[in-house]
């Protein structure tokens, strides 16, 4: 499979989990899940998964990874439908770390990968993969005598078994400190480069704007937006913002810079006098910034900072919600699924 | 992968399982209970010098081990639960039921395996605890049970192992949380070894069979198809089978044997079957 390639591509996939309850088993309920998800990845390329709490990012990959037995729609691996695969072929490709795995109990990460590796039919060595995740002197110590971080290396360890073609990471950085992160990031980088395709779910987004090739942004368990980060910038209308402090003269609110040129915020800024952000559609072009300068100047202020910022990734989520940290305060979403794209859709469908 | 190769695969993937059994700490107390119960009541039965409030004559080997029958019920039984009881749950909680599911390999066999392995756990150490038992009958009464009474027996402990270990790992399975696991795994063990007697009463004294003589041949005969709906009643009924006619149950052999086939096949299926569609 040559880099670029779709390594995984998804069409409709839905899944809802089902409601029971004890007394009234006769009775189903329809809870949270996925609805209607497109999604193209690239082989050999970094996905990043957003979404708030709830959004169905656990869910988008336990389906992925054949968890939840029936689902609508077709998952494609490397270009063959995961149901024509069969199930241990579809399995071969796909290494999961689910969520903070809470390894407990006397046995070691050596029994624990030696036990996997027979389930898989192979005959890897436990020593190596636990040396790729830097856990090789931590072979034999008990799994009650590991900290987070040496079990999220551990399950790390796990879903790297099968040198799998596809990685499916779920909050991979919980718990590792901010070295073990760097390595980890490099260590994806490196599989990336090598062909394996890695879909990363995470909250931690300002570590995920380091490393990731393209983003997916979930939210009530629809699909709001993939693809390139730039992409995402243009569907959501996230644009990079022009950031002008100074002093002397400070502009207006109200004040204009040309056409299409909104100005956001204006500020008072510690060590300035003050801050502008300036908004537009579109890429900004050295003209515009020379006359938004000489505008500035001319009527009496200086210039101390120009700055073009790019859109963060929580600006991305915010815009894709609808939500902000103001707004939403934490505060999570019903369960119930809004279908964005498709409305009209009944809740016991 | 052809199906001898799954089933090498199976049998070191339940060797895996029960070798995690055995260094648990839960393992200590399964070792004592069995050393206590099985070792014990076999050198204290064969003790010609003491008695037991029962009507049978314990003149051979086999009836003594037909006795310690009932310490391995108590024990045995006991012990499935201890290991078993959160097999699947546990798992579930921790996240590591994530991973094992989403291996290549087919459910069914990552059931069977682990269900084996619960099972070598807890076979292994009874089949050496009743190996020292019946050391401690020779010793007490000069004379070994022949080879097919030791093989019998094993056999039935080795089904009554069994049927627990498919009824622990389903409930556990059901189960949600570690509460659950705890009350559904000794509610179960509970009410087949502790409170059937009650059952088999309340249910005699429904339909009109004289309770106030637990030894009448009609309650007898009743209480002994109530057994067939518990392990424990099918387990002692196919030791009694094998014991002199005169103690022999009234139940033809062949019920027995059939009542003994579903409680393998039913409970087995039904782990099976919810193992195949569980979520983690």
């Amino acid at each position: 499979m040559q880099k670029g390639e779709p390594a995984l591509s998804l069409s409709g996939v839905a899944y809802r989990y089902q409601l029971t309850n004890w007394l009234t088993p006769w009775k189903k309920k329809w809870g949270a899940g996925i609805h209607d998800v497109d999604l193209m990845v690239e082989s050999g390329s970094i996905l990043g998964l957003i979404g708030p709490n709830g959004s169905g990012k656990t869910t988008l990959l336990h389906t992925i990874a054949g968890l939840h037995g029936r689902h609508k729609g077709t998952i494609k691996f490397l270009g063959q439908d995961r149901r024509k695969l069969g199930w241990e072929s579809a399995q071969n490709h796909i290494g999961l770390m689910p969520e903070r795995v809470n390894w407990s109990g006397t046995t070691t990460p050596h029994e624990i990968l030696n036990r996997l590796i027979t389930m898989r039919g192979l005959h890897e060595s436990p020593k190596n993969l636990l040396k790729i995740v830097g856990m090789s002197k931590r072979m034999y110590t008990p799994l009650d005598n590991m900290s987070q971080g040496m079990k999220q290396r551990l399950t790390l360890a796990c879903a790297l078994l099968g040198n799998p073609k596809i990685l499916l990471l779920d909050e991979p950085l919980n718990g590792l400190d901010p070295v073990a992160q760097a390595a980890f990031r490099k260590l994806l980088r490196d599989l990336a480069n090598r062909g394996t395709t890695v879909i990363v779910s995470s909250h931690n987004l300002n570590e995920m704007e380091l490393f990731v090739d393209s983003l997916a942004i979930l939210h009530r368990g629809q699909m709001v937006a993939s693809g390139s980060i730039s992409e995402v910038q243009n569907i959501l209308g996230c644009q990079p913002q022009l950031v002008v402090a100074g002093n002397g003269w400070c502009p207006p609110s109200s004040g204009s810079f040309g056409r299409g040129i909104v100005l956001e915020k204006c500020e008072p800024w510690p060590g300035e006098e003050w801050r502008i952000s300036l908004h537009k559609n579109g890429s900004w072009s050295s003209k515009q910034r020379h006359n938004i300068l000489d505008s500035i100047e001319g009527s009496g202020g200086k210039i101390c900072l120009l700055q073009m910022v790019q859109p963060t990734l929580e600006d991305m989520l915010s815009a894709a919600t609808g939500e902000t940290a103001d707004t939403i305060g934490l505060e999570v979403g019903d369960d119930s699924l809004i279908p964005l794209k498709k409305l009209g859709v009944r809740e016991d469908e | 992968m052809n199906r001898f190769d799954r089933e090498i695969n199976i049998l070191r993937l339940s060797w895996h399982e029960a070798r995690l059994h055995f260094r648990s700490p839960r393992m200590m107390a399964l070792l004592a209970l069995l050393l206590l119960f099985i070792v014990g009541g076999s050198w204290g039965l064969s003790d010609s010098s003491s008695t037991v409030t029962s009507q049978l004559n314990y003149d051979t080997p086999y009836e003594i081990l037909f006795l310690v029958s009932l310490f391995v019920l108590f024990s045995s039984t006991l012990g499935v639960v201890l290991l078993g009881f959160d097999g699947i749950s546990k798992k579930r909680l921790t996240g590591e039921l994530a991973i094992e599911l989403s291996q290549p390999i087919n459910r069914n066999d990552l059931a069977r395996s682990q269900l084996q392995g619960l099972w070598l756990a807890v076979f292994i150490p009874t089949t050496i605890s009743c190996a020292i038992g019946v050391q401690l009958i020779e010793i007490q009464m000069g004379k070994f049970p022949s080879l097919y009474d030791w093989l019998f027996f094993n056999i039935a402990t080795g089904l009554i192992i069994f049927w627990y270990a498919c009824i622990q790992l389903l409930a556990s399975s059901i189960a949600k949380d570690l509460g659950s696991s705890v009350t559904l795994g000794i509610g179960i063990w509970m009410a087949f070894t502790l409170v059937w007697l009650l059952v088999t009463v309340l249910l005699a004294a429904l339909i009109g069979v004289d309770v106030t003589d637990l030894n009448s041949p009609q309650y007898n005969k009743f209480s002994e198809i109530i057994d067939l709906f518990s392990p424990n009643g099918v387990y002692q009924l196919l030791l009694e089978s094998n014991l002199n006619p005169d103690a022999q149950p009234e139940l033809q052999k062949y019920f027995i044997w059939i009542a003994a086939l579903l409680w393998s096949f039913i409970p087995g299926t039904l782990f099976l079957r919810r193992f195949r569609t569980l979520r983690p």
